[in-house]
């Protein structure tokens, strides 16, 4: 278990055009970042959020997971070869190759510690949790900063096709974070993360130890059927639905544990699917 | 403690004793890639892969990491579900390949009718992996340019220690990517003919394919002689295209990896440095290890015989680390000739006879990551 010492939300449900953050950023930070594109004006944001008001270790370690990245920069560059028969602004080259939105998030809150951008298939926010988490316990870190980000990009129905939803889907953007630390006395709000990936028959046996009174929330990839065949598993639970104010994005995790952590008491079990699959987070807020 | 049980690396260097043969005579291969710019075609030196140039999509990155992965586990007479509890690490600075050809193809086509609908992006390649080999465990996508797989063997290394996993098989994957190449030569980062590292009329780097992997364990559960002793990754924000030339940030990651390590400087006995053969890539290197170590180490480049294999080299140069060490020697740093007037220490020259000792290896890249960790090989098994 280790502590979470602050969070920022950054969340949208863009609709035909990419908003523009630059003037947020500026609002927000008083600084203008040049040479920055859509994906890491989100980073910052959301980072800027998470951290305002603490006093931030200049080791903490930075831990950025998406789904699938600065991907309208990518898009950018293959319109410019492929259509325009342009090459790419070597800004592009720069922020596609390196995980340039922790460079500019480490610059802005004036950090030099580990900066990792990482990333899977299934589970990004748990999988990254996880590695910051081992990092906390260990004590190879003091302090660590993760954020999900995931922008929205205009032309949704290539978005719905890649990210495998339907053409219905809502899709949305955001950029979550949390400041994490070692677990202390004073720590009134906590996150654990279940290590490993779970079957449906683990899933149970993990629910089995959950006691009544204790809020659910599920990933947006849950069907309903399953969603309520598992609320019915205990009577006494309460269900955390954060799936109206936001569209779907794969790092909406953070934002669902955010969101509940900013509003509410309590303990939140978040249940994520995928094929099958399942990962667990429990976050309790005490404070 | 956290035992390297083995690698497996396909490079342009060839196979099996054809690398060792290479490195101990100082020979490499290099080939070209041909790239366009501005309506013209421009031939620029590039290490390949003998049998897999061109452009890789996915189903070439899968049957590629394949031949790695089964390679690695027939070499150690292992079977999948030996390797229980893994963790999958994947280092690479490409977009996750699996993304990167339906959003070229909706763009040619101007509609995203030639895409179908299944989840592609960050982390596919390794799942995928997983599902081929039925590994069960967990996997991790790494995206650090050029410390991709370097920190990805860093955290597999924490992981271990942790107890959140018995295994973890790290892997760099550099494939010849058209963006790449074309955005480095935009950027006049590369060499019009062969990499020299740390040599005063060095002209650029030379881009390269690998794709390697290494299984790492603990010594309780798959005992080694070589085992990783520390490390340590941090950002410099001095410029999101290099470290800071005085080589402040690049001491400072090294002197945190030798705390980690709980070594002395004077406990290493040879440097594999990053050495790009990039003008203030190289300078900031030099400049960095001599504030590092009172005494410098004798230090050597790979790249000049597999090219710069970006966010693969991680574990490709440890692999060929390795290997060469295994066969009794460190590779001299070939292509050198002239000691540049900043550089007080020429790269390795000779071959040097070593097998056993504390290597430390450096990585940097753009974004500011600077990774430099420590590996140790001992005379005998510690088990």
């Amino acid at each position: 278990m280790i502590a979470i010492r602050a969070m920022g939300i950054h969340n949208s449900i863009p609709d035909h055009h990419q908003p523009d953050l630059a003037a947020k950023l500026r609002a927000l930070s008083g600084k203008v970042y040049r040479r920055t594109d859509h994906f890491i004006q989100l980073a910052i944001i959301g980072a800027h959020m998470a951290a305002a008001g603490q006093e931030l270790s200049p080791q903490t370690a930075t831990y950025m997971t998406s789904g699938q990245g600065n991907i309208s920069v990518f898009e950018r560059i293959c319109d410019q070869r492929h259509v325009r028969n342009q090459l790419p602004r070597p800004i592009d080259f720069i922020n596609l190759l390196s995980n340039s939105a922790g460079f500019y998030v480490a610059s802005h809150l004036g950090l030099s510690g580990k900066n990792l951008f990482l990333s899977h298939h299934r589970f990004p926010v748990q999988m990254a949790l996880l590695v910051a988490r081992n990092d906390l316990i260990l004590g190879r870190e003091q302090a660590a900063l993760i954020g999900g980000i995931d922008e929205w990009i205009p032309r949704q129905e290539l978005a719905r096709k890649i990210l495998g939803r339907d053409q219905t889907t809502v899709l949305g953007e955001g950029s979550n974070w949390m400041l994490l630390g070692k677990l202390d006395e004073e720590a009134a709000v906590t996150l654990e993360v279940t290590p490993r990936i779970l079957d449906k028959q683990q899933l149970r046996q993990q629910l089995a130890s959950i006691e009544p009174g204790a809020s659910l929330a599920f990933g947006k990839r849950f069907a309903a059927a399953e969603r309520e065949e598992i609320m019915n598993l205990k009577r006494g639970w309460r269900r955390y639905a954060y799936e109206g104010f936001c569209g779907y994005y794969e790092t909406l995790p953070l934002f669902a544990l955010n969101r509940f952590l900013l509003q509410e008491k309590g303990k939140l079990l978040h249940i994520d699917v995928s094929d099958g699959r399942y990962m667990i987070m429990q976050v309790s807020n005490q404070g | 403690m956290i035992s390297i049980v083995g690698g497996k690396l396909l490079c342009a260097l060839g196979q099996g004793s054809q690398k060792i043969q290479a490195l101990r005579a100082g020979k490499a291969t290099i080939g070209s890639m041909a790239v366009r710019l501005n309506d013209r075609q421009v031939i620029y030196p590039y290490y390949s892969l003998a049998d897999t140039p061109g452009l890789a999509d996915t189903s070439t990155v899968n049957a590629t990491l394949d031949r790695v992965v089964g390679g690695l586990l027939q070499k150690l007479g292992l079977e999948p579900s030996d390797l229980t509890n893994i963790g999958i690490f994947l280092g690479s600075s490409s977009i996750d390949y699996s993304l990167a050809r339906p959003i070229e193809q909706a763009t040619i086509s101007a509609a995203a009718s030639s895409c179908q609908r299944a989840r592609v992006g960050g982390g596919n390649i390794a799942d995928s992996l997983m599902e081929r080999f039925g590994f069960q465990g967990l996997s991790l996508t790494y995206g650090t340019a050029c410390t991709s797989s370097a920190n990805a063997l860093m955290d597999a290394a924490a992981m271990l220690a942790g107890d959140i996993i018995d295994h973890a098989l790290v892997l760099g994957l550099e494939l010849f990517s058209p963006t790449t190449i074309e955005g480095f030569a935009l950027m006049q980062l590369l060499s019009p003919d062969m990499p020299r590292p740390f040599d005063q009329n060095r002209n650029g780097m030379v881009l390269g394919e690998a794709v390697s992997g290494v299984l790492l364990s603990r010594d309780d559960i798959r005992p080694s002689p070589w085992h990783y002793l520390g490390g340590k990754s941090s950002c410099e924000t001095y410029s999101v295209t290099g470290p800071d030339p005085s080589g402040g940030g690049i001491s400072r990651v090294m002197a945190d990896a030798l705390a980690d390590a709980d070594l002395p400087p004077g406990a290493i006995t040879a440097i594999k440095a990053h050495g790009t053969a990039s003008d203030s890539m190289d300078l900031a290197e030099m400049r960095g290890m001599t504030l590092t170590f009172p005494e410098l180490p004798p230090y050597f480049s790979l790249k000049p015989y597999i090219g710069h294999t970006l966010g693969g080299c991680g574990v490709a140069e440890l692999v060929l680390m390795i290997e060469s060490i295994n066969a009794g020697f460190i590779p001299a740093t070939i292509n050198f000739t002239t000691l540049d007037r900043e550089i007080s220490t020429a790269p390795l020259q000779e071959v040097m006879p070593v097998t056993a000792g504390c290597f430390m290896l450096n990585y940097f890249g753009f974004g500011g990551n600077n990774t430099s960790f420590i590996i140790e090989k001992t005379a005998r098994m510690t088990s």
